[in-house]
């Protein structure tokens, strides 16, 4: 009997050598926006193209690229072929060597998709298996068919909720176990025998430091974005609002009080474009307003009236608050105000964030463990419960850079076997092209074939013999 | 069964030692862990695997043309040279359609126009406002950094799917099956001059040399020669 059979290929008890539990948030209750998968309800928002692209995205390959290049020829080649200006070769000769493309293109498809295919199951089940090295390894992550598969084995008269339950256990359990073993610094892989080995020390680092690299890169992004584009911009338009107090207000609560009673935000849209068609001589800043309403965006018209409403509300606040709320005497004053309220509720925190995670870069690459640099985080964040990175769980983030990068190793790995094997078939659709294009002209085409050729000649000659006995 | 296995566990040992090579595990998973910066890197990797399986098809095109026993010894070059100077252009052409769409400034240009008003700063605004007014995601959005990680993750699905597909087309469609064709004709008359250069004249033997007049029908050429034999006779 197969090792998977019994225990997915996996040791765990030997990996949990020290069982810390979780590093809990510091009310102890997870909040709402922790439990959300955000990128399933990204989803859902998104415009359908980019679902196709984030498809295509996903599903890139071998099998992809043959495809492609299977549709040009198949779909685009006889059309070029056929009609091509530039050839002498008679019509009949040139439809028949069009029909040729199609036919190479079903042939490769069939060929190289169909051997690449039983490679890519190959592939997925060795790495779920444990037979590749850690760069491959899933033994810690199964995907889900795989579990299904085996489960599906062991428990033959299992109900299919029954079955989806043990499922969702056991790749709880997994993701429970990998973030365990991550806390322990000791992440321990399986192999196709049921023997455990340790992912390296230098992967492992690797690992950490990257996560943290990549939180950084974002913050410092985020500081830069601060500084240079939002106090700057801010700064701006609050100045419109200033000196143009009467005309902001005029424009933009007849604006919003028309969305509110419209269930056309197009005809809203159509409005802002005329408006910024009378105003384009007024101040610049004015016609960026209309531009940033006329950008907003949304998948229908209730989605587009939200989206446009925000954007009207968000300014009618602003106006308030700048002409209101405050009173600012110059340009200066607001923009003093405006750096020192983006200072103390932006750039302060992201600085602070960005001197954590320097922290604890340094502590990884002084190979501090996990259990310690946890623990500094911890303190930072009790003592700032409005931490940037209160929500941040450095292990879990480890998990799933780790799975990320080994999904990407097959993928690469995926690829390159296409290519090989797809290669090595070339030979065999190359005769399957030579041995069925001929049947299938004759069969389908016999007009364009040389089947009928000698049939034709013959009726040609008597044709010919006959004008000639007229003649004579 | 006996022999399936051992070819199983061949074919499992050499995709295992090839999955080891130093430059896959190096360079090309490397690549794949960073899809948006390196999608020129990735397309060109498919265009590479097409074009290797294009040199291939073109020898074995190429020498089968060559030996092919059913094309007369006297045509037998021309489509061989026919079959060198499409294989030859398709491999040229696709390499240089790839290197030039792309290229990142091309790339940018048509990532904006085509999906440049989805991931502006007003886009990301709006889905945040969208999914702020549903029960289930209110005041879970605004200022979560997870959003902008799912809301880029997208936008950089797109800027590779668009790299890779953009690519690809022009190489394999535009390159190899729309220019190819205009060119390979005139071409083929000059590599067949190439494979000729160190040929002698070519000896036809007179039963397959071809004597069809295309001016005057065979009938009336027979008559001609029946009438000059009588003339001789009677002469």
């Amino acid at each position: 009997m197969k090792v998977e059979n019994i225990k997915f290929g996996i040791n765990n008890s030997v990996a949990v050598q020290r069982k810390t539990p979780y590093r809990q948030s510091f009310t102890g209750i997870q909040d709402k926006a922790t439990k959300l998968n955000m990128k399933e309800e990204v989803k859902n928002f998104m415009p359908p193209l980019v679902k196709g692209m984030k498809k295509i995205s996903d599903n890139m390959g071998e099998i992809q690229n043959i495809i492609i290049n299977a549709l040009g020829t198949g779909l685009v080649a006889p059309i070029f072929i056929k009609w091509n200006p530039l050839s002498k070769t008679d019509a009949d000769t040139r439809e028949y060597s069009a029909w040729r493309q199609p036919v190479s293109a079903i042939l490769a498809v069939v060929t190289q998709v169909g051997v690449t295919i039983p490679f890519n199951r190959m592939i997925d089940k060795l790495s779920n298996n444990g037979y590749y090295d850690e760069n491959y390894n899933k033994t810690l992550f199964q995907d889900k068919s795989y579990i299904e598969k085996i489960i599906k084995r062991n428990y033959p008269y299992a109900s299919k909720k029954q079955i989806n339950e043990m499922v969702t256990q056991k790749m709880t359990d997994q993701q429970n176990n990998l973030i365990r073993m991550i806390k322990a610094d000791n992440i321990v892989m399986s192999n196709d025998q049921g023997e455990t080995f340790k992912l390296s020390e230098n992967t492992y680092r690797q690992l950490q430091a990257e996560v943290l690299q990549k939180k950084l890169d974002y913050a410092n992004s985020e500081l830069n974005k601060c500084l240079n584009i939002s106090i700057p911009k801010k700064t701006q338009r609050a100045e419109y609002y200033r000196t143009h107090t009467d005309q902001a207000h005029e424009i933009f609560n007849d604006l919003d009080q028309k969305l509110d009673a419209t269930n056309s935000p197009n005809d809203i849209k159509k409005l802002v474009k005329k408006l910024k068609k009378q105003h384009k001589n007024s101040d610049p800043e004015l016609i960026a307003i209309f531009d940033d309403i006329l950008a907003r965006r949304g998948n229908n018209d209730q989605d587009l009236k939200t989206a446009m409403q925000a954007k009207l509300k968000g300014i009618l606040k602003d106006i308030k608050f700048y002409t209101e709320d405050n009173e600012f005497k110059s340009k200066e004053d607001l923009a003093e105000f405006i750096k020192s309220w983006e200072t103390e509720q932006r750039i302060n925190p992201i600085k602070s964030e960005i001197k954590v995670l320097e922290e604890m870069k340094s502590k990884v690459l002084n190979k501090d463990t996990m259990t310690s640099i946890e623990a500094y985080l911890d303190t930072i964040i009790q003592n700032d419960k409005e931490h940037r990175l209160a929500k941040f769980k450095f292990s879990k983030e480890i998990s799933n850079l780790l799975q990320e990068t080994v999904k990407n190793n097959i993928k690469a790995h995926k690829q390159l076997t296409g290519l090989r094997v797809s290669l090595l078939i070339l030979p065999v659709s190359c005769w399957l092209l030579n041995w069925t294009y001929p049947k299938f002209m004759d069969a389908v085409f016999p007009n364009l074939s040389n089947k009928k050729h000698p049939n034709e000649i013959k009726d040609l000659v008597n044709k010919a013999n006959k004008q000639t006995e007229v003649k004579s | 069964m006996s022999l399936i296995s051992p070819i199983g566990n061949g074919i499992k040992s050499v995709n295992r030692w090839f999955s080891r090579i130093p430059y896959v595990q190096n360079t090309v998973c490397k690549k794949f862990q960073d899809t948006r910066a390196n999608s020129a890197w990735i397309a060109g990797l498919g265009v590479t695997s097409i074009v290797l399986k294009d040199g291939f098809g073109c020898y074995l095109y190429v020498k089968q043309s060559l030996n092919n026993k059913e094309i007369p010894e006297d045509k037998r070059k021309f489509v061989a040279a026919l079959d060198l100077a499409n294989g030859g252009l398709m491999i040229l052409l696709q390499i240089l359609m790839t290197y030039t769409i792309s290229k990142k400034v091309f790339q940018e240009k048509m990532f904006n126009k085509i999906f440049g008003k989805m991931f502006n700063r007003q886009a990301s605004k709006s889905m945040q406002a969208i999914m702020e007014s549903k029960d289930h995601l209110s005041g879970c959005v605004k200022g979560n950094q997870e959003f902008h990680k799912a809301f880029s993750d997208y936008k950089d699905s797109a800027i590779t799917a668009l790299g890779t597909l953009t690519t690809l087309i022009a190489a394999t469609t535009v390159g190899k099956r729309i220019l190819t064709p205009f060119i390979a004709t005139p071409l083929a008359d000059k590599t067949k001059e190439w494979m000729c250069r160190n040929d002698k004249p070519a000896q036809i033997h007179k039963d397959t040399k071809n004597t069809y007049d295309t001016q005057t029908p065979a009938s009336e050429k027979a008559k001609m020669q029946q009438n000059s034999s009588n003339l001789n006779l009677v002469k």
